[in-house]
């Protein structure tokens, strides 16, 4: 049975005229990935401040365990460990320094700290550096520096803000391995705008965009929301009039799950199953209506479309 | 115990460092080689004046300048007597000589002193000359001296030169240099985002703040031995206790931590940090006379002391304590006042620090994120 390890309930915050959390309530439960996608600027950030206690909500409640973080609570901080989307680190401590510190300032006795320092170097690439200072490590080293410092006190929740913002394609892998490995033991929450990370990554989703929870389920079940089948994307190599795609819409319904034509972008988006198959009967009707077809791409569902669906933009955008 | 750790995570940032500790070390030991070339020439030199007498003779001066002496019985003048006139007004545009005197004693002793008023030389010897002029007129004309006039010195010991009352003003000096570099340190860790983390673990804001200050306090013990062992190496004649100097120092250290922190709560960069930090530094040294003596105007008087306006700044009475204990060997009771009022101002100062930087920097922030 499930078990609600963090509890976040009402929670608002208010910078002025903005509104950068409204009303956000999630239960993560113990054991899971729990991923919060949204573009930049959703309130990702400022939900999570929220929850690890950096930032005081306007209204709502957060507990870990069933108790209620208030202020300064030491010993449920002790529970948390955030890993910022900055990288935050002493430029110039060593890798080992500013571990062991971190361990002492968690109040970890030093032996302790020494030897999770160690192991967390060890686990993340980083024991042939720990030496060296963090002004001289490469960006992908100090984004696992960044990590393993969340990591230090051995929190019970680790909360990651954008892993996977600024690394390079093999400190990217690491790190979700390393995350993968993670969630054996540990509940993470993370926070991300790449759908491909949150996929891959979480076992739950909740999307937000302008501080609001708009859906919160597995990844498969959100894909399953937008409809069944693969999706194919076709460029339209010259302009259309309104008229014409409403035609191409209409002519296309009957043998497709769905179609939307984005005429900005020049853009068909048809859902089918086995779209494949169905694929010279969308050519057949494109060319019979007169739409020049230009390069096609052959996709399943993603949390893109999901997100798209629900707010009728793109996360990137 | 966190608050050891602390200072030691910042000392160690220091030491690798070194562009940071040559700005709060180098700049002070700069100004003291500067005033040690410049200003060592002894209080009590004997100074050279040129004397042109006249057809009616000198009436005796010329002797009673050249027996004159110092309390400590050094010889105030040598004195020359010379008949070219042009040749005296040419040494004394050069600074060769003090003063020159053209006396005339036909009838009444009619005596001109010439000099550069620019000349710090001749700012001393005129008052002096004065003096002796007039005791010498009374004599000559049988008249008993109206006034006696015993030097008694204000402490048993005393600066000896000008760089002996500028040293302690170098030390002042020094600690105001933890200003820019407090506000350095303490905005980096903000701005890095370093301090968040911190806040995130078990970090109390006290055991923080008491971290930072500990660093600080070690810098500032090592500031002014260094700057006390250099002034020590180019002459400075010490006559008080080094303890008791070092208290008076670290109070002054309180107050420049607190500026610092204030500082570091409105700066974005090191640059900031760097001139924002050294106009309040230099804006202390003149406050509290470590380069000059600043007339100020006096407020009030407590406990028979007068207040004056820059007595409000901790470094003013931290500075006169501190030339107190080093320069005239005053003991703990005779600086206990000018000493408390230090500390007490310089606490002050911190607190005021303190409690900007926690609301600015250790409590939620106002800015939204993503």
């Amino acid at each position: 049975m499930s078990e609600v390890v963090l509890k976040a309930q009402g929670l608002s915050k208010r910078y002025g005229d903005l509104l950068a959390v409204d009303d956000l309530s999630i239960e993560v439960q113990r054991g899971e990935v729990f991923g919060f996608l949204g573009p930049n600027g959703a309130g990702k950030t400022t939900s999570i401040n929220m929850i690890c206690g950096l930032l005081e909500p306007d209204s709502g409640t957060v507990s870990i365990d069933g108790d209620a973080i208030r202020g300064r609570d030491e010993a449920l901080r002790t529970r948390l460990g955030v890993c910022p989307q900055d990288i935050v680190v002493w430029q110039r401590l060593t890798c080992r320094e500013q571990l062991e510190f971190m361990g002492e300032m968690y109040a970890l006795p030093r032996q302790t700290a020494i030897a999770r320092s160690r192991q967390l170097l060890a686990d993340l690439d980083l024991i042939e550096k720990q030496d060296i200072q963090a002004r001289a490590l490469s960006g992908g080293m100090q984004r696992r520096l960044n990590l393993a410092l969340a990591l230090v006190h051995d929190p019970q929740i680790v909360i990651l803000d954008e892993p996977g913002a600024g690394l390079d394609p093999q400190s990217r892998v690491k790190v979700r391995q390393y995350i993968h490995a993670l969630a054996r033991s540990k509940t993470i929450i993370l926070t991300t705008h790449n759908m491909d990370e949150a996929e891959r990554l979480a076992d739950r989703v909740a999307i937000i965009d302008r501080g609001r929870l708009l859906e919160l389920d597995t990844p498969a079940a959100l894909k399953r929301r937008v409809g069944e089948g693969d999706v194919v994307e076709i460029e339209i190599a010259a302009q259309i009039d309104a008229a014409v795609k409403a035609a191409v819409e209409k002519a296309l319904k009957p043998a497709v799950n769905d179609v939307h034509l984005d005429l900005e972008n020049k853009q068909i988006t048809v859902r089918a199953l086995n779209a494949v198959g169905k694929l010279p009967t969308i050519i057949e009707t494109l060319e019979a209506q007169d739409v020049p077809v230009g390069e096609m791409r052959l996709r399943e569902n993603t949390l893109e479309d999901v997100f798209i669906q629900l707010t009728g933009r793109r996360l990137r955008s | 115990m966190k608050a050891v750790q602390i200072a030691r995570k910042f000392l160690r940032e220091m030491m690798r460092e070194p562009s940071l500790l040559a700005l709060i070390l180098l700049i002070p030991l700069a100004f003291l080689g500067i005033t040690a070339f410049a200003y060592s020439e002894p209080y009590q030199a004997t100074h050279e004046i040129w004397v042109a007498v006249g057809d009616g003779g000198d009436a005796g001066l010329i002797e009673a300048l050249r027996i004159a002496r110092y309390p400590d019985g050094n010889l105030l003048f040598e004195v020359k007597t010379v008949d070219d006139e042009g040749e005296a007004q040419a040494a004394l545009q050069e600074r060769r000589i003090a003063a020159f005197l053209e006396v005339n004693a036909d009838g009444d002793l009619e005596t001109t002193v010439h000099g550069d008023a620019l000349n710090p030389h001749f700012y001393r010897v005129s008052v002096i000359l004065n003096e002796i002029l007039y005791r010498h007129a009374d004599r000559i004309a049988g008249r008993a001296a109206p006034l006696e006039v015993v030097e008694a010195r204000y402490a048993p010991s005393g600066p000896l030169n000008e760089f002996d009352r500028y040293a302690p003003g170098m030390m002042v000096f020094a600690l105001l240099m933890l200003i820019p570099q407090t506000a350095m340190l303490v905005g980096r860790e903000s701005r890095w985002g370093t301090l968040r983390r911190l806040r995130l673990s078990r970090v109390r804001s006290w055991e923080l703040l008491l971290g930072i200050t500990l660093a600080q306090l070690v810098v500032a013990v090592i500031l002014v031995l260094v700057v006390f062992m250099v002034a020590l190496t180019l002459g400075y004649h010490n006559n008080g206790s080094l303890a008791l100097a070092m208290s008076a120092c670290l109070a002054i250290s309180f107050s420049a931590i607190g500026i610092g922190l204030i500082v570091g709560c409105l700066v974005e960069n090191d640059s900031q940090a760097v001139n924002l930090g050294s106009t309040a530094t230099m804006l202390g040294v003149f406050v509290s006379g470590a380069f000059f003596p600043v007339p100020s105007t006096e407020l009030f008087t407590i406990f028979g002391h007068s207040i004056m306006l820059f007595d409000f700044f901790p470094a003013t009475h931290g500075l006169l304590t501190l030339q107190q204990i080093l320069n005239d060997g005053a003991g703990l009771s005779h600086v206990a006042f000018r000493l408390s009022v230090t500390l007490l101002l310089s606490v002050l100062v911190f607190i005021a620090g303190i409690a900007l930087f926690q609301r600015r920097k250790l409590r939620g922030d106002g800015a939204p994120a993503g």
